[in-house]
Protein backbone atom coordinates (compact mmCIF):
# COMPACT_ATOMS: atom_id res chain seq x y z
CA UNK A 1 0.00 0.00 0.00
CA UNK A 2 2.55 2.22 -0.49
CA UNK A 3 3.30 3.92 -4.16
CA UNK A 4 6.84 6.05 -4.93
CA UNK A 5 7.20 8.65 -7.21
CA UNK A 6 10.34 11.26 -7.74
CA UNK A 7 10.95 14.28 -8.90
CA UNK A 8 14.82 14.89 -10.38
CA UNK A 9 15.95 18.55 -9.68
CA UNK A 10 19.03 20.36 -11.16
CA UNK A 11 19.04 21.98 -7.61
CA UNK A 12 16.81 21.78 -4.32
CA UNK A 13 14.14 24.11 -3.31
CA UNK A 14 15.13 26.96 -1.24
CA UNK A 15 11.95 25.86 1.26
CA UNK A 16 8.68 25.02 2.36
CA UNK A 17 7.54 28.09 1.77
CA UNK A 18 9.20 28.15 -2.43
CA UNK A 19 7.16 25.21 -2.73
CA UNK A 20 4.39 26.58 -1.08
CA UNK A 21 5.28 29.39 -4.17
CA UNK A 22 4.97 26.95 -6.92
CA UNK A 23 1.88 24.91 -5.39
CA UNK A 24 0.13 28.61 -5.16
CA UNK A 25 1.50 29.68 -9.09
CA UNK A 26 -0.19 26.55 -10.64
CA UNK A 27 -3.34 27.01 -8.72
CA UNK A 28 -3.15 23.52 -6.88
CA UNK A 29 -5.22 23.25 -3.46
CA UNK A 30 -2.66 22.43 -1.43
CA UNK A 31 -1.13 24.02 1.91
CA UNK A 32 2.01 22.31 2.86
CA UNK A 33 2.17 22.20 6.60
CA UNK A 34 5.94 20.75 7.53
CA UNK A 35 8.38 23.36 8.72
CA UNK A 36 11.12 22.14 7.11
CA UNK A 37 11.85 19.70 4.27
CA UNK A 38 14.28 17.84 2.90
CA UNK A 39 17.18 17.24 3.62
CA UNK A 40 16.48 19.08 6.64
CA UNK A 41 13.91 16.74 6.99
CA UNK A 42 12.72 13.24 5.97
CA UNK A 43 9.69 10.70 6.57
CA UNK A 44 5.88 12.57 6.67
CA UNK A 45 5.80 15.68 5.24
CA UNK A 46 2.43 17.27 6.38
CA UNK A 47 -0.10 19.17 4.23
CA UNK A 48 -3.88 19.80 3.84
CA UNK A 49 -5.63 19.63 1.09
CA UNK A 50 -9.39 21.16 1.65
CA UNK A 51 -8.76 21.25 5.24
CA UNK A 52 -7.97 17.49 5.52
CA UNK A 53 -4.55 15.62 5.56
CA UNK A 54 -2.83 14.75 2.58
CA UNK A 55 0.84 14.53 3.36
CA UNK A 56 3.44 12.22 1.66
CA UNK A 57 6.57 10.83 3.15
CA UNK A 58 9.40 12.73 1.55
CA UNK A 59 13.36 12.24 1.63
CA UNK A 60 16.25 13.47 -0.52
CA UNK A 61 18.12 10.53 -1.68
CA UNK A 62 21.08 10.14 -4.41
CA UNK A 63 21.09 10.26 -7.82
CA UNK A 64 23.00 7.11 -7.74
CA UNK A 65 20.82 4.97 -5.70
CA UNK A 66 17.69 5.87 -8.35
CA UNK A 67 19.71 4.57 -11.31
CA UNK A 68 20.31 1.28 -9.56
CA UNK A 69 17.05 0.66 -8.69
CA UNK A 70 15.69 1.66 -11.97
CA UNK A 71 18.37 0.76 -14.39
CA UNK A 72 16.54 0.50 -17.40
CA UNK A 73 15.63 4.19 -17.03
CA UNK A 74 17.45 6.91 -19.37
CA UNK A 75 16.96 9.70 -16.90
CA UNK A 76 18.49 12.18 -19.65
CA UNK A 77 21.54 13.37 -17.54
CA UNK A 78 22.78 13.02 -14.14
CA UNK A 79 20.53 15.02 -11.37
CA UNK A 80 21.88 16.52 -8.02
CA UNK A 81 19.15 16.35 -6.18
CA UNK A 82 16.70 14.07 -6.49
CA UNK A 83 13.31 14.38 -3.97
CA UNK A 84 11.99 10.78 -3.41
CA UNK A 85 8.04 10.08 -2.53
CA UNK A 86 5.96 7.48 -0.85
CA UNK A 87 2.23 8.07 -0.28
CA UNK A 88 -0.75 5.10 0.20
CA UNK A 89 -3.87 6.85 0.95
CA UNK A 90 -5.95 8.57 -2.23
CA UNK A 91 -5.14 11.70 -0.42
CA UNK A 92 -1.58 11.16 0.29
CA UNK A 93 -1.43 10.06 -3.47
CA UNK A 94 -2.99 13.61 -4.98
CA UNK A 95 -0.87 15.47 -2.07
CA UNK A 96 2.28 13.78 -3.52
CA UNK A 97 1.62 14.87 -7.50
CA UNK A 98 0.57 18.36 -6.40
CA UNK A 99 3.65 18.79 -4.82
CA UNK A 100 5.92 16.99 -6.99
CA UNK A 101 4.78 18.65 -9.95
CA UNK A 102 5.06 22.07 -8.67
CA UNK A 103 8.80 20.65 -7.76
CA UNK A 104 9.83 20.06 -10.84
CA UNK A 105 8.03 23.61 -12.34
CA UNK A 106 9.89 25.65 -9.94
CA UNK A 107 13.75 24.25 -11.13
CA UNK A 108 12.50 22.53 -14.38
CA UNK A 109 13.33 19.17 -12.97
CA UNK A 110 11.47 16.23 -13.95
CA UNK A 111 8.86 13.55 -12.81
CA UNK A 112 9.53 10.37 -12.59
CA UNK A 113 6.27 8.03 -12.30
CA UNK A 114 7.85 4.54 -11.68
CA UNK A 115 3.96 2.89 -11.62
CA UNK A 116 3.51 4.08 -15.31
CA UNK A 117 6.82 4.56 -16.23
CA UNK A 118 6.36 7.85 -17.30
CA UNK A 119 9.52 10.78 -17.26
CA UNK A 120 7.91 13.67 -17.82
CA UNK A 121 9.33 17.37 -18.11
CA UNK A 122 8.14 19.76 -16.37
CA UNK A 123 5.32 20.94 -18.49
CA UNK A 124 4.11 17.41 -18.95
CA UNK A 125 4.60 17.04 -15.48
CA UNK A 126 1.63 19.77 -15.21
CA UNK A 127 -0.64 18.06 -17.94
CA UNK A 128 -0.17 14.48 -16.15
CA UNK A 129 -1.13 16.47 -12.66
CA UNK A 130 -4.32 18.07 -14.13
CA UNK A 131 -5.45 14.78 -15.48
CA UNK A 132 -4.61 12.54 -13.08
CA UNK A 133 -5.71 15.04 -10.21
CA UNK A 134 -9.38 15.40 -10.82
CA UNK A 135 -9.58 11.27 -11.68
CA UNK A 136 -7.83 10.92 -8.10
CA UNK A 137 -10.53 12.80 -6.41
CA UNK A 138 -13.10 11.22 -8.53
CA UNK A 139 -12.28 7.91 -7.35
CA UNK A 140 -11.70 9.63 -3.53
CA UNK A 141 -15.44 10.54 -3.60
CA UNK A 142 -16.24 6.54 -5.03
CA UNK A 143 -13.95 4.83 -2.08
CA UNK A 144 -14.47 7.52 0.56
CA UNK A 145 -11.44 9.79 1.67
CA UNK A 146 -9.94 7.03 4.11
CA UNK A 147 -8.71 7.20 7.27
CA UNK A 148 -7.26 10.63 8.35
CA UNK B 1 -41.14 -28.25 -59.54
CA UNK B 2 -43.20 -26.67 -57.71
CA UNK B 3 -44.43 -29.12 -55.77
CA UNK B 4 -40.86 -29.06 -54.01
CA UNK B 5 -41.05 -25.36 -53.64
CA UNK B 6 -42.03 -25.20 -49.62
CA UNK B 7 -39.38 -28.09 -49.12
CA UNK B 8 -36.77 -25.64 -50.48
CA UNK B 9 -38.11 -22.99 -48.79
CA UNK B 10 -38.17 -24.77 -45.16
CA UNK B 11 -34.93 -26.54 -46.31
CA UNK B 12 -33.81 -22.59 -46.62
CA UNK B 13 -34.98 -21.31 -43.55
CA UNK B 14 -33.87 -24.76 -41.67
CA UNK B 15 -30.02 -23.45 -42.79
CA UNK B 16 -30.73 -19.84 -42.22
CA UNK B 17 -31.50 -21.03 -38.75
CA UNK B 18 -28.60 -23.88 -38.50
CA UNK B 19 -26.25 -20.60 -39.41
CA UNK B 20 -27.78 -18.22 -36.63
CA UNK B 21 -27.56 -21.04 -34.08
CA UNK B 22 -23.81 -21.51 -35.26
CA UNK B 23 -23.13 -17.73 -34.62
CA UNK B 24 -24.33 -17.84 -31.17
CA UNK B 25 -22.76 -20.37 -30.10
CA UNK B 26 -19.48 -18.51 -31.26
CA UNK B 27 -20.23 -15.61 -29.65
CA UNK B 28 -20.91 -17.29 -26.28
CA UNK B 29 -17.77 -19.07 -26.96
CA UNK B 30 -15.96 -16.35 -27.09
CA UNK B 31 -17.60 -14.55 -23.93
CA UNK B 32 -16.57 -17.70 -21.94
CA UNK B 33 -12.94 -17.54 -23.25
CA UNK B 34 -12.52 -13.91 -22.56
CA UNK B 35 -11.91 -13.29 -26.27
CA UNK B 36 -12.41 -9.37 -27.11
CA UNK B 37 -10.63 -8.25 -30.55
CA UNK B 38 -9.08 -5.19 -28.99
CA UNK B 39 -7.10 -7.04 -26.71
CA UNK B 40 -3.28 -6.83 -26.93
CA UNK B 41 -0.98 -9.41 -28.21
CA UNK B 42 2.47 -10.00 -27.21
CA UNK B 43 4.55 -11.01 -29.97
CA UNK B 44 4.37 -14.76 -30.12
CA UNK B 45 0.55 -14.03 -30.69
CA UNK B 46 -0.43 -14.70 -26.91
CA UNK B 47 -2.96 -12.48 -25.09
CA UNK B 48 -0.81 -9.98 -22.62
CA UNK B 49 -1.49 -7.22 -20.17
CA UNK B 50 -4.75 -8.06 -18.78
CA UNK B 51 -5.39 -10.24 -15.82
CA UNK B 52 -8.00 -12.77 -13.42
CA UNK B 53 -6.71 -13.95 -10.58
CA UNK B 54 -3.49 -13.88 -9.38
CA UNK B 55 -0.44 -16.33 -10.13
CA UNK B 56 2.45 -16.55 -7.79
CA UNK B 57 5.82 -16.33 -10.50
CA UNK B 58 8.13 -16.27 -7.34
CA UNK B 59 7.71 -16.76 -3.52
CA UNK B 60 10.49 -16.46 -1.51
CA UNK B 61 10.11 -18.14 1.99
CA UNK B 62 11.62 -16.44 5.53
CA UNK B 63 11.66 -20.06 6.91
CA UNK B 64 9.08 -18.90 9.53
CA UNK B 65 5.75 -20.92 9.05
CA UNK B 66 3.74 -18.21 11.01
CA UNK B 67 5.26 -15.34 8.76
CA UNK B 68 4.70 -17.53 5.89
CA UNK B 69 1.39 -18.62 6.48
CA UNK B 70 0.71 -14.65 6.91
CA UNK B 71 2.18 -13.77 3.97
CA UNK B 72 0.05 -16.41 1.95
CA UNK B 73 -3.14 -15.25 3.63
CA UNK B 74 -2.22 -11.23 2.42
CA UNK B 75 -1.86 -12.61 -1.19
CA UNK B 76 -5.45 -14.11 -0.94
CA UNK B 77 -6.84 -11.00 0.09
CA UNK B 78 -4.65 -9.02 -2.25
CA UNK B 79 -6.13 -11.64 -5.25
CA UNK B 80 -9.97 -10.60 -3.56
CA UNK B 81 -9.15 -6.99 -3.63
CA UNK B 82 -7.82 -6.82 -7.57
CA UNK B 83 -11.13 -10.06 -8.79
CA UNK B 84 -13.16 -7.33 -7.05
CA UNK B 85 -11.51 -3.89 -8.59
CA UNK B 86 -12.75 -2.24 -12.00
CA UNK B 87 -10.27 -3.09 -14.49
CA UNK B 88 -7.49 -0.73 -15.33
CA UNK B 89 -3.24 0.02 -15.12
CA UNK B 90 -0.60 2.69 -14.03
CA UNK B 91 -1.33 4.97 -11.12
CA UNK B 92 -5.00 5.04 -10.41
CA UNK B 93 -5.25 1.89 -10.89
CA UNK B 94 -2.08 1.29 -8.15
CA UNK B 95 -4.00 3.58 -5.90
CA UNK B 96 -7.30 2.36 -6.16
CA UNK B 97 -5.79 -1.88 -5.59
CA UNK B 98 -4.10 0.20 -2.61
CA UNK B 99 -6.86 2.03 -0.76
CA UNK B 100 -9.28 -1.33 -1.37
CA UNK B 101 -6.77 -3.50 0.11
CA UNK B 102 -5.81 -1.54 3.63
CA UNK B 103 -9.68 -1.04 3.85
CA UNK B 104 -10.38 -4.67 3.38
CA UNK B 105 -7.26 -5.91 5.68
CA UNK B 106 -8.35 -3.01 8.12
CA UNK B 107 -12.10 -4.98 7.81
CA UNK B 108 -10.77 -8.68 8.24
CA UNK B 109 -8.93 -7.79 11.97
CA UNK B 110 -6.27 -10.76 11.00
CA UNK B 111 -5.00 -12.22 13.87
CA UNK B 112 -1.66 -10.57 14.80
CA UNK B 113 -2.06 -7.80 12.13
CA UNK B 114 -4.88 -6.02 13.26
CA UNK B 115 -6.85 -3.12 12.57
CA UNK B 116 -3.65 -0.98 13.86
CA UNK B 117 -1.02 -3.10 12.20
CA UNK B 118 -2.47 -1.83 9.02
CA UNK B 119 -0.71 1.48 7.32
CA UNK B 120 0.94 2.32 11.09
CA UNK B 121 2.77 5.49 11.29
CA UNK B 122 5.98 5.36 13.45
CA UNK B 123 8.80 7.91 14.70
CA UNK B 124 12.43 6.05 16.10
CA UNK B 125 10.29 2.69 16.67
CA UNK B 126 6.89 4.43 18.87
CA UNK B 127 3.40 4.41 17.15
CA UNK B 128 2.72 7.73 16.40
CA UNK B 129 -0.81 9.76 14.45
CA UNK B 130 -0.96 9.12 11.08
CA UNK B 131 0.02 12.19 9.23
CA UNK B 132 2.92 13.11 12.40
CA UNK B 133 5.75 15.01 10.58
CA UNK B 134 8.64 13.24 10.35
CA UNK B 135 6.89 9.67 10.63
CA UNK B 136 7.24 6.42 8.66
CA UNK B 137 4.71 4.17 7.84
CA UNK B 138 4.84 0.57 7.04
CA UNK B 139 1.83 -0.92 5.01
CA UNK B 140 1.39 -3.79 7.30
CA UNK B 141 3.20 -5.51 10.24
CA UNK B 142 2.74 -8.85 12.45
CA UNK B 143 3.23 -8.94 16.05
CA UNK B 144 4.04 -11.50 18.24
CA UNK B 145 0.50 -10.63 20.24
CA UNK B 146 -2.52 -8.79 20.84
CA UNK B 147 -1.22 -5.59 21.61
CA UNK B 148 1.01 -2.75 20.19
CA UNK B 149 3.69 -3.71 22.80
CA UNK B 150 4.23 -6.82 21.36
CA UNK B 151 7.04 -7.52 19.44
CA UNK B 152 7.19 -6.68 15.28
CA UNK B 153 8.06 -10.22 13.92
CA UNK B 154 7.42 -8.91 10.08
CA UNK B 155 6.68 -6.10 8.29
CA UNK B 156 4.92 -6.03 4.58
CA UNK B 157 5.20 -3.89 1.93
CA UNK B 158 2.80 -3.82 -1.06
CA UNK B 159 3.60 -2.51 -4.63
CA UNK B 160 1.78 -2.03 -7.66
CA UNK B 161 4.97 -2.26 -9.51
CA UNK B 162 8.42 -4.55 -9.82
CA UNK B 163 10.87 -2.79 -8.70
CA UNK B 164 12.13 -3.61 -5.27
CA UNK B 165 12.55 -1.47 -2.22
CA UNK B 166 15.98 0.33 -2.07
CA UNK B 167 18.01 -0.51 0.61
CA UNK B 168 17.76 2.84 2.41
CA UNK B 169 13.98 2.66 2.03
CA UNK B 170 14.53 -1.04 3.82
CA UNK B 171 16.60 0.43 6.28
CA UNK B 172 13.99 3.47 7.08
CA UNK B 173 11.39 1.54 7.48
CA UNK B 174 13.04 -0.90 10.07
CA UNK B 175 14.44 2.32 11.71
CA UNK B 176 10.88 3.60 12.06
CA UNK B 177 9.36 0.27 13.49
CA UNK B 178 12.23 0.27 15.86
CA UNK B 179 13.28 -3.35 14.49
CA UNK B 180 16.72 -5.02 13.77
CA UNK B 181 17.45 -6.92 10.53
CA UNK B 182 16.20 -10.28 12.17
CA UNK B 183 12.64 -8.79 11.29
CA UNK B 184 12.44 -9.43 7.62
CA UNK B 185 10.89 -6.70 5.01
CA UNK B 186 8.47 -8.90 2.60
CA UNK B 187 7.50 -7.36 -0.43
CA UNK B 188 4.83 -7.96 -2.45
CA UNK B 189 4.49 -7.19 -6.08
CA UNK B 190 1.46 -6.73 -8.01
CA UNK B 191 2.87 -6.33 -11.19
CA UNK B 192 -0.35 -6.65 -13.36
CA UNK B 193 -3.95 -5.66 -13.31
CA UNK B 194 -7.41 -7.36 -14.59
CA UNK B 195 -8.64 -6.15 -17.89
CA UNK B 196 -12.15 -7.95 -18.39
CA UNK B 197 -13.30 -9.04 -15.17
CA UNK B 198 -15.99 -11.85 -14.97
CA UNK B 199 -15.24 -12.59 -18.58
CA UNK B 200 -12.03 -14.27 -18.30
CA UNK B 201 -9.12 -16.00 -15.59
CA UNK B 202 -5.90 -14.43 -16.42
CA UNK B 203 -2.85 -13.81 -14.90
CA UNK B 204 -1.38 -11.21 -12.54
CA UNK B 205 2.06 -11.93 -11.66
CA UNK B 206 3.12 -11.61 -8.02
CA UNK B 207 6.91 -12.34 -6.77
CA UNK B 208 7.88 -11.79 -2.87
CA UNK B 209 10.99 -10.50 -2.23
CA UNK B 210 12.24 -11.34 1.79
CA UNK B 211 15.35 -8.36 1.85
Amino acid sequence: MSMEAYALCPRPLAGVSDWQTGLDALGFDLQLRGTAIPPASSGHLPALRRGRASGFECALIPFPELKDTYPETDFAGSWPCVYAFWFGTIAESIGAVMAITACVKLVDGLAFYPEEGRLLTADQAVRYARETVPAAEELERQLGPGPD
Amino acid sequence: MRAHEPDVILAYSLAQLRLSLAFVALELLDIRAGFRPDQPRGCDGRWCGEGGSLTVVRKDRTGDPRIDAKTDELLDVLNEVVESTEPGEGFLYGTRIHARLAARLRELDLPGIGRHGVEQSFVAGDIVRHGLSGSIRTDVLLRDGRTSAAPIRAIWDIKTGETGLSPRRIRALRAGAGVDDSVPIIEIHLLRGISVKGRVSVTVAIGVVVA
